[in-house]
């Protein structure tokens, strides 16, 4: 009897054990609230219907926030008045006052972030308040019933007159704005300044400008680096974006795979330097000893590269010794930026509307990410201000002040020819270009191979 | 059967079906409902467009027919069979012979506990952390890159991914790393199971130990042998994360270690498109399915003679 009873015993708790991970059902839903057309042309839009703050509320007891890396929520640990980790070991868990933050993080190569994000976002039981976007594919996500338009977060047309108008227009759908960003991101040519000085005798910004003002000066100091031992830059995929974002027309035309001249220029270009030794091919974000020994002139990109990619923290870095330089570069252009949304169906929007205005357009905590953080911030004034400020320096360029430079790159960027599907686009055919620089392909094989792979990326074109 | 006092036979039968529950329940819905479901996918339009979803009816093989109107599933599942093959050769000679040793009571080896743990342990490592260590150790800003270019064998600027034979044999000799522990483990079961006094039969009439194991281990071995190579076959046609992580999902150089399964996760790493990622894996089904009948048959036959 005894052993009768154990076996009861046992097989109920394992038949329980079983169906306890059924409890939380996911149903998944087949239709979405909304479709998504390929973002076209916008005008900047506004708010939107504006609500009043007092109406919005906080239900949820958790506030989940969605991030590729964990840049933002450093700035957050520093700069949000109430947040503090839980525990020194885990970023991702802390309380903003009393209310638990969850972050989740998911690497954005290989489409990870957006998979993971996509789910959440659809399966009803999953909680997440504010996602992140970038501007390769912002359009998917700015639209109604995915996230919270900002006049619905209380936001005002006011408090939004001093972003640059690029930055909204890359979160605007028929009108209506989506998302809030604490930067911009104009870019320039950073270069190695003890490098400069022993191939072009200067390493002063205007004189090094006057040397690579178009491409073709440009190949002809990429020559005399060669020459010298140093490659131009660590990647060809170093200048991709230069000319991705200096686009006339959009990846898809008519429901067809587009190739702008400027990316077919950059493809010819990058071919020369390839085989005349000049950069290399592979990861663009693996750029080996470029930031720590003299090897390598020059990186393209905006402000988030300093703290980001330079390795400024490494005391034997060349960002630690102030050795780099910045100049435009021979075309302006600009790269990437973080975007933070609300999500429609977050159930902490009293939060999250704060958080929104705390980190995006306080002018205390801009200032102090300005100040601090090398960031290159969303405000028209404080922008002015600092390209003017004489006294104003950046550490990682010697003190050169980057503002006058970035600046003016933002000045020229128009994001009217972006769409959703950007990051597979961009992603894809660098893949298959390399292919190409290494000689293993031709042209034309390269380019077939890209398309074919796309398409299966992007099945609206596949089927 | 137990008697009880009163002489009623108890049947543990029905426990025996109760603890099988959890695993049919789990195979139920976690292994039979999607393998259905993705048949039926295969045949319909179904696919994701930002965050729609669009999804249509029945499209007469349109989904199969995409797999067959260019020549990539044969060039993907080439890469797959060849990378396949490097590492499976040295794994079966390789577990063989060490199969052998550690059978073998006259060797008297110290601490053969010790290396079967030793060379199982490669296989406890997640195949991607794996790939992930030798491709942080390879590539061309690398350590090992870094000091075969100072002894002068390869140029400073050389990728070694960029070979293609390199790239390949890379993967083999991971897939063999990670995998030929658990076939010796596998193999010597065989050779214990093995009747001893065949062994000494053959040391009495003076067989040398190469005859032992060819006239003896060998042949008895079939069963286990045919067993270990379908399984590594099936296995081996599924390879993805090695050569995923290794090349960061691009396959390079040119594809070449581009696996039939990396094709499949194309399907679903943008929009998903489980229309096509569907046929696809029916596809592979299917010629898993060949490949296995094939093996099976000419091992069986062999053994009938």
């Amino acid at each position: 009897m005894k052993k009768k009873l154990l076996s009861v015993l046992l097989s109920t708790a394992m038949v329980a054990a079983l169906l306890a991970g059924c409890n939380k059902t996911t149903p998944t839903s087949e239709t979405t609230p909304a479709g998504s057309e390929v973002v076209t042309s916008q005008v900047p839009g506004g708010a939107g219907d504006v609500v009043d703050v007092e109406t919005l509320e906080d239900t949820g007891d958790t506030l989940t926030i969605y991030v590729w890396n964990e840049e933002w929520l450093g700035f957050f640990e520093k700069y949000m008045p109430n947040y503090t980790r839980d525990n020194d070991a885990d970023p991702l868990a802390g309380h903003l006052g009393d209310l638990p933050v969850v972050w989740v993080e998911n690497a954005s190569t290989d489409n990870v972030y957006q998979t993971k994000l996509d789910e959440a976002l659809k399966d009803p039981n999953a909680d997440v308040d504010i996602f992140l976007v970038e501007a390769d594919y912002a359009g998917k996500y700015t639209v109604p019933g995915v996230a919270k338009p900002l006049g619905e977060l209380g936001i005002t047309d006011a408090d939004l007159a001093d972003q640059f108008a690029y930055t909204q227009q890359v979160v605007t759908t028929d009108g209506v704005l989506y998302g809030s960003s604490w930067q911009t991101c104009g870019a320039g040519m950073i270069y190695n300044r003890e490098i400069a000085k022993e191939v072009l005798g200067t390493d002063d910004p205007d004189e090094v400008q006057a040397k690579v003002s178009t491409w073709e000066d440009y190949q002809k100091v990429a020559a005399d680096m060669k020459a010298k031992g140093y490659l131009m830059t660590p990647r060809a995929s170093s200048t991709y974006r230069v000319f991705s974002n200096n686009v006339s027309s959009p990846w898809i035309k008519d429901g067809e795979i587009n190739l702008d001249p400027s990316i077919k220029k950059w493809v010819d270009m990058s071919k020369e330097m390839v085989e005349a030794g000049e950069t290399k091919t592979g990861d663009l974000w693996d750029a080996g000893d470029t930031y720590t020994k003299n090897t390598t002139f020059c990186v393209f990109g905006p402000a988030w590269f300093f703290n980001f990619c330079m390795g400024v923290d490494d005391p034997a870095s060349i960002a630690a010794k102030g050795g780099w330089g910045l100049c435009a570069g021979p075309q302006a252009h600009y790269w990437g930026g973080t975007w933070v949304c609300v999500a429609d169906k977050s159930d902490n929007l009293a939060t999250a509307a704060d958080i929104v205005k705390t980190m995006t357009l306080d002018k205390d905590v801009l200032t102090k990410l300005v100040e601090n953080e090398n960031q290159d911030c969303n405000s028209k004034e404080l922008a002015d201000k600092y390209a003017n400020d004489a006294t104003f320096g950046n550490d990682i360029l010697g003190g050169q002040n980057p503002y006058t430079i970035f600046s003016k790159a933002i000045g020229g960027i128009d994001v009217s020819n972006m769409s959703q599907y950007d990051q597979q686009f961009n992603e894809t055919f660098q893949t298959y270009m390399d292919d190409y620089f290494d000689g293993k392909l031709t042209y034309d094989e390269a380019y077939e191979k890209f398309e074919t792979a796309v398409k299966e990326k992007v099945p609206v074109l596949n089927n | 059967m137990k008697q009880t006092k009163n002489g009623k036979a108890v049947s543990f039968n029905k426990w025996g079906y109760i603890f099988l529950i959890p695993f049919v329940l789990t195979y139920l819905f976690f292994q039979l409902v999607p393998l259905v479901l993705t048949i039926y996918y295969s045949f319909i339009t179904y696919y994701e467009d930002g965050l729609t979803t669009v999804r249509s009816g029945w499209n007469t093989f349109a989904n199969y027919a995409y797999f067959f109107k260019d020549t990539r599933l044969v060039t993907y599942g080439l890469n797959t069979i060849i990378m396949w093959i490097i590492g499976f050769i040295p794994q079966i000679l390789v577990s063989l012979l060490l199969g052998a040793w550690f059978s073998d009571a006259r060797l008297r080896l110290k601490a053969a506990s010790f290396y079967k743990v030793v060379i199982y342990l490669p296989n406890l490592i997640m195949a991607s952390a794996f790939s992930l260590l030798f491709f942080s150790l390879l590539k061309d800003t690398g350590p090992i890159h870094g000091l075969l270019a100072n002894m002068g064998i390869i140029k400073p600027t050389e990728d070694l991914f960029k070979n293609v034979w390199f790239a390949r044999c890379i993967v083999g000799f991971m897939n063999f790393l990670m995998w030929f522990g658990n076939t010796t483990i596998l193999l010597m079961a065989g050779m214990l199971g093995i009747d001893q006094s065949l062994y000494e039969a053959a040391e009495v009439d003076g067989a040398t130990p190469t005859q032992v194991f060819w006239r003896i281990t060998l042949p008895l071995l079939r069963p286990i042998l045919v067993y270990v190579l379908l399984t590594s076959l099936i296995g081996g046609l599924q390879m993805f994360d090695v050569p995923q992580v290794l090349t960061q999902g691009k396959g390079g150089p040119n594809e070449t270690t581009f696996t039939v399964i990396m094709w499949l996760n194309r399907f679903s790493s943008g929009d998903k498109d489980f229309g096509k990622g569907g046929a696809l894996s029916v596809v592979l089904f299917i010629i898993t399915g060949i490949l296995s009948m094939i093996v099976y048959k000419v091992s069986a036959g062999k053994q009938e003679e």
